[in-house]
């Protein structure tokens, strides 16, 4: 059963129709039993009366061809500025119109030995496959600081032949071709 | 067959003036209404109505038929209301206007010539309708509009929602509080006071 609390601000919307048959056959219901709410619908449906009672005015006469001649003005206004960015862009179009004369008449000739030279150079840049460094993968390049890389070397040391014994190696690390060998020795 | 307003505002976006006009001859006289209930200045009213209906002009080249027209329309005549109200607010002025009810001579000679009332009743009439214009005025401005657009124009309360860009259930709220405040306001001027009230 429907209360007072809850029906009291549903009439606004009851007395305008605005919720589902269901809702407006609940609050009928109410209303039959209870005089407040009965009451209360009867108020708000005699305030709209009363809102009812002012007079409806009307436009005046020039309401109409004032309005239509501001929509005009409108569109002419719009119509001019249309009609200016055309003209801004034919005026940037007789700028322009000097370089195009002179690409149809004078500057044929040029253009086509430009236009031969940009081939040449696209085809010759095609063509022209620079020599790649070698890849640097070996120990001494790999190496990061400076000591690292001072390890790496070898130091020599110019020995004759005859009294060529043993070769001298600051690091063992590496065998370089450069290193004198057994084969060496024996000779 | 009618043809329908989006299907006029389809044909003003295309340029057709004629059109256009159409337009303006169906809803002048409501969106005249309405905002001469909103502002209580005839003079007023009149310009912000031909200002809504130049709006509508100037976006008719923008106009996607989304939502009804007539709630596009009535959507702009509020904000105009809306900013004018404000106005006045802010610049505290009181217009002779307000003093002055709008065509109260040309109003009142009409009555007169209405020779089926007597001239006392057409007088009391004319203060009757000055009181409750006034007492439409003291109310909130959301409420004012909320109860215009239900009263006069015949909105239904999800139209309302979308003019006044709220919820459905805010309006059934302000306008159940503008009713009351209403009811409350018409008793304090004497109107309405006991059910024997004309009405």
């Amino acid at each position: 059963m429907l209360k007072c609390e809850n029906v009291h601000p549903q009439l606004s919307a009851y007395v305008d129709r605005e919720m589902p048959l269901w809702t407006i056959r609940l609050i009928q219901w109410h209303l039959k039993r209870c005089s407040s709410c009965a009451y209360e619908a009867m108020r708000i449906r005699q305030t709209d009366k009363i809102l009812h009672q002012l007079d409806s005015v009307k436009t005046s006469d020039n309401f109409l061809p004032d309005l239509m001649r501001r929509a005009a003005a409108i569109t002419v206004i719009e119509r001019e500025q249309i009609s200016a960015i055309r003209r801004i862009l034919r005026r940037l179009e007789s700028s322009f119109a000097w370089l195009r004369y002179s690409f149809r008449t004078r500057m044929r000739p040029y253009a086509v030995v430009a236009s031969l030279a940009l081939i040449a150079s696209v085809v010759s840049l095609t063509l022209y496959q620079p020599r790649l460094p070698l890849p640097a993968n070996d120990a001494l390049t790999l190496a990061q600081t400076p000591s690292e890389k001072q390890a790496l070397l070898v130091e020599f040391e110019i020995v004759p032949i005859n009294q060529f014994s043993k070769p001298h190696l600051s690091s063992n690390r590496r065998t370089s071709p450069f290193i004198p060998t057994d084969q060496g020795k024996e000779k | 067959m009618r043809t329908s307003d989006e299907e006029l505002m389809m044909k003003c976006r295309n340029g057709d003036m004629s059109a256009f006009e159409l337009l303006v001859m169906r809803y002048k006289d409501l969106i005249t209404n309405f905002i001469y209930r909103s502002i209580s200045d005839y003079h007023r009213a009149e310009d912000l109505a031909q200002e809504t209906f130049l709006r509508v002009f100037r976006s008719a080249a923008r106009y996607e038929p989304k939502c009804r027209f007539k709630n596009w329309l009535y959507l702009i005549a509020t904000n105009l209301c809306r900013n004018e109200i404000r106005d006045r607010k802010r610049r505290n002025t009181a217009y002779l206007d307000d003093l002055i009810p709008e065509n109260e001579d040309a109003s009142y000679l009409e009555l007169m010539q209405d020779v089926s009332q007597l001239p006392d009743e057409v007088y009391e009439k004319k203060e009757r309708q000055i009181i409750i214009q006034q007492t439409i005025d003291r109310l909130p401005e959301n409420q004012r509009l909320a109860l215009l657009l239900v009263s006069y124009q015949n909105l239904r309360y999800d139209e309302i929602a979308e003019v006044l860009e709220c919820s459905v259930s805010a309006v059934k709220s302000l306008i159940h509080r503008a009713r009351q405040n209403m009811k409350t306001l018409l008793i304090e001027v004497g109107i309405g006071e006991s059910s024997h009230a004309k009405v």
